[in-house]
């Protein structure tokens, strides 16, 4: 389309531009070309035919005029009668001479030709019509200019309507057509053309309102489609630039960076046009030549290569030269044809996690020699396969087997190889705590050990840690005690059997001994005179304050001896007794051992009180001795100033049961009592 | 005044003097059109001279495509005079109608502005 084309529906101003004059030029020229070689043609040798039809003219008018003139009609007559006849005739004057008489009618004008007619009336008097007519040339020019200015003025006129006619039918519609599309052009695409035509025009408006219908909903849709690109690309920027990992896209040819997020920039340090339209290896590696085997192995020619995904470490730098240690990732993009023609590339700052590495490693290294000075085994086992995955070095000379051999055997192999399926830590989710096991060792030989475990995280899994210690020779102590102590009891059984005996004739002799002092002490009494009254009072004073108190101290010693006679004949048979735990009633058992003390209760004057007291499992008869022990320390080691008040009560501590006998007596001194209690 | 102006008015000249038979003027008109044509002196640029200044040029003069170091417009005058000479003044009896067609054509073309000659001179090369 021309664009500079005048296009405006202002016919006043532009229609010499229209499209109708311009047809109607076209027309007109043809016209007035066809008219003028028409006319020429026609008006060839026009005078020639001119003159022959003057010629017949005038013989037709002689003939009317003699026809009229046959009734004997006068010069007068035919003057009225010329009058009637000559306009239209074509001749200018018309003059009878009838003899010497002449009538003329008309005007012959300026150098007219006459044209003679012998009329045939009055008789024996010549009658001459003469008629006149303007000179052949000025007939003919007359003519031409008739012809013309017909011609011309019919040619207007058509032109005019044929204008209108275009103006009507072609140039309005296009000028509807031509406004339309200016408005459509402006943008106004809600523009319409409402042309109520069958014709070509018609189609065409309906066309043009479809085109126009369907541009708009193309262009609804492609701004729909531009704006749903431009969140596209708003979310895949807002997307990439919010990863914190730098990504830049480089071309699969040249390794030219074509774009890059905001982290990528904000690793390097770099602004974007430092880095667009550069190698990557030149904004990375500092390098001008590509990554390559054995130093960098660049994962992208990997990519290209494989056509797939490839990652590899390497060692990046930034703007000002630190090294950082990043994670590469590359990913191809693919044309059509299935060619690599773009790169992603994916860099990680896996400094830290490296330093963290390092880290670990030198904690390992430091945990290993911990481990390592430790005087007791260490096994550490993967909870979910029973495979050791650790052994420090007391564990393997423990085990008789080097690190790498015990590593990544099964568990009960070495440690609880009864207890395979029953393991307490994993199957039953008991706590083990310094128990003790058996360890296999390498050669078959059992070493019993004081185990403990407890579960870990170890790299994220949980893991069994045991720790164990050699008890095999607290083992042998502990057989060799046992025997000792089998020996001592035996020893206490008879050495109590044995010393019974002498104190049962201290006990019976000072019985003896104290009968026969009060039989000589009555005798003496009878006899008062045989003394001298100093005798006396020295027998009575030895009686009194010697004898008896001493007999009264061997009594007392006989009966303490007694009593640690029967201790230890008790603690001899305690030690061979078997213990038969049972759920006991204590408020019963303590009823039944305040039975058997109420007689010393009386003697005391005591007041025993015993509260609600919980139950426990224990060996009854044990239980009968301690509550009998402790009441009867009681009642024995009142003090004799105040009444006596014992007070018997129990009560739950978590999962022990504590019973407290409380008195009120003499106590113990500080100085008996031992130390650190 | 532009070409199309005076080609209406050279038209109208033609018409008016063939019809009221001004053989004077008619002689004028060829003479004119003649001078015209011969020296370039063409009365619209004259005219337009005379209003806008020396340096003022045809509105609808542009540039010359072929090269033909010639104005169409003097082509133009120089053709209508000679045929004008030659219908009027040699073949006056045979060639009548020539005049005629000119006059009608000039006046066309002035009031249309598509003059075929016009147009078939430039599409010859000759410079508009």
């Amino acid at each position: 389309m021309n664009e500079k084309a005048p296009v405006s529906d202002d016919l006043t101003r532009t229609w010499q531009e229209s499209v109708a004059v311009k047809i109607t030029a076209v027309v007109l020229y043809a016209v007035v070309l066809v008219a003028s070689l028409v006319a020429a043609f026609f008006l060839w040798n026009a005078d020639e035919r001119m003159e022959r039809d003057y010629a017949e003219k005038a013989d037709r008018l002689a003939y009317r005029v003699s026809v009229d003139a046959a009734g004997g009609r006068t010069l007068a007559g035919f003057s009225v009668n010329m009058e009637r006849l000559l306009p239209g005739s074509g001749f200018s004057a018309a003059e009878l001479r009838m003899g010497d008489e002449t009538a003329r009618t008309g005007d012959p004008g300026k150098d007219p030709v006459a044209i003679l007619r012998p009329l045939p009336i009055g008789a024996g008097n010549a009658c001459v019509l003469t008629l006149y007519h303007l000179s052949l040339h000025e007939a003919v020019r007359s003519r031409r200019s008739a012809v013309f200015i017909i011609t011309g003025a019919s040619a207007m006129v058509f032109g005019l309507f044929l204008t209108w006619v275009i103006l009507k039918f072609i140039t309005r519609p296009i000028h509807a057509l031509v406004a339309a599309t200016r408005a459509a052009i402006s943008g106004d695409l809600s523009v319409r053309l409402d042309l109520a035509r069958e014709d070509e025009f018609g189609a065409l408006s309906r066309f043009f309102n479809r085109m126009l219908e369907r541009i708009g909903e193309e262009l609804a849709e492609r701004k729909q489609a531009e704006e749903r690109l431009r969140r596209s690309n708003e979310f895949i920027k807002t997307a990439l630039d919010g990863m914190n990992d730098g990504i830049s896209v480089i071309d699969a040819r040249n390794f030219i960076i074509q774009g890059v997020n905001s982290k990528f920039l904000e690793e390097y340090n770099l602004r974007e046009e430092d880095v667009i339209g550069k190698t990557c290896h030149e904004v990375t590696h500092r390098r001008l030549d590509p990554c390559g085997p054995p130093d960098d192995v660049c994962p992208m020619l990997e990519t290209l290569t494989t056509g797939g995904h490839a990652v590899a470490e390497h060692v990046h730098y930034e703007h000002d030269g630190r090294k950082v240690f990043v994670e590469v990732s590359a990913s191809p993009i693919m044309d059509e044809k299935g060619e690599v023609v773009q790169i992603v590339h994916v860099s990680r700052d896996i400094t830290d996690r490296k330093q963290a590495e390092e880290l670990l490693k030198k904690n390992k290294e430091q945990m290993a020699n911990m481990l390592d000075s430790i005087h007791a085994g260490v096994l550490l086992i993967d909870s979910r396969r029973h495979e050791i995955v650790y052994a420090n070095s007391f564990a393997a000379n423990m085990i008789g087997a080097p690190r790498d051999v015990i590593a990544g055997r099964v568990c009960h192999q070495f440690v609880c190889p009864a207890e395979k399926g029953m393991c307490p830590i994993t199957d039953k989710r008991e706590a083990v705590d310094n128990s003790e096991r058996v360890l296999l060792r390498a050669d078959g030989s059992r070493l019993p050990i004081l185990k403990s475990a407890m579960m870990m995280q170890y790299h994220g899994e949980e893991h069994i840690i045991e720790s164990f210690i050699d008890i095999s020779a607290i083992k042998r102590t502990e057989h060799e005690l046992r025997e000792a102590n089998d020996e001592l009891q035996a020893f206490m059984y008879s050495a109590a059997h044995d010393l019974r005996q002498p104190l049962v004739n201290i006990r019976g002799f000072s019985v003896e001994l104290r009968q026969s002092l009060q039989e000589i002490s009555a005798i003496t009494a009878k006899h008062p005179d045989r003394f001298a009254p100093e005798e006396r009072n020295k027998l009575d004073a030895i009686y009194q304050n010697d004898i008896q108190p001493e007999l009264g101290f061997i009594e007392s010693s006989v009966e303490r001896m007694d009593g640690l006679i029967n201790g230890l004949l008790k603690l001899s048979q305690l030690g061979h007794r078997v213990m038969r735990p049972e759920r006991l009633d204590m408020n019963a058992l303590v009823l039944t051992v305040q039975g058997s003390l109420m007689h010393l209760v009386r003697e005391k004057n005591a007041v025993l009180s015993v509260a609600e007291l919980p139950g426990v499992v224990a060996d009854r008869l044990a239980m009968e001795q301690v509550m009998s022990n402790l009441l009867d320390n009681a009642l024995k080691y009142l003090c004799p100033d105040r009444p006596g008040v014992i007070e018997i009560s129990g009560e739950r501590v978590n999962r022990e049961v504590v019973y407290h006998v409380k008195d009120n007596g003499r106590g113990i001194n500080r100085d008996d009592m031992p130390s650190g209690r | 005044m532009s070409e199309r102006q005076y080609r209406l008015l050279l038209g109208v000249i033609l018409i008016m003097s063939l019809f009221f038979h001004w053989s004077v003027m008619l002689y004028a008109y060829i003479g004119v059109l003649l001078f015209e044509g011969v020296t370039n002196w063409r009365i619209p640029l004259l005219v337009s001279r005379i209003r806008y200044g020396k340096d003022a040029r045809n509105p609808e003069q542009a540039a010359c495509t072929l090269g033909i170091p010639f104005d169409v417009e003097r082509a133009f005058r120089l053709i209508i005079g000679a045929l004008l000479v030659v219908s009027v003044v040699v073949y006056p009896e045979a060639l009548w109608s020539i005049p005629w067609f000119l006059g009608f054509a000039l006046s066309m073309a002035g009031i249309t502005g598509v003059c075929p000659m016009a147009m078939a001179l430039k599409k010859a090369g000759f410079r508009s």
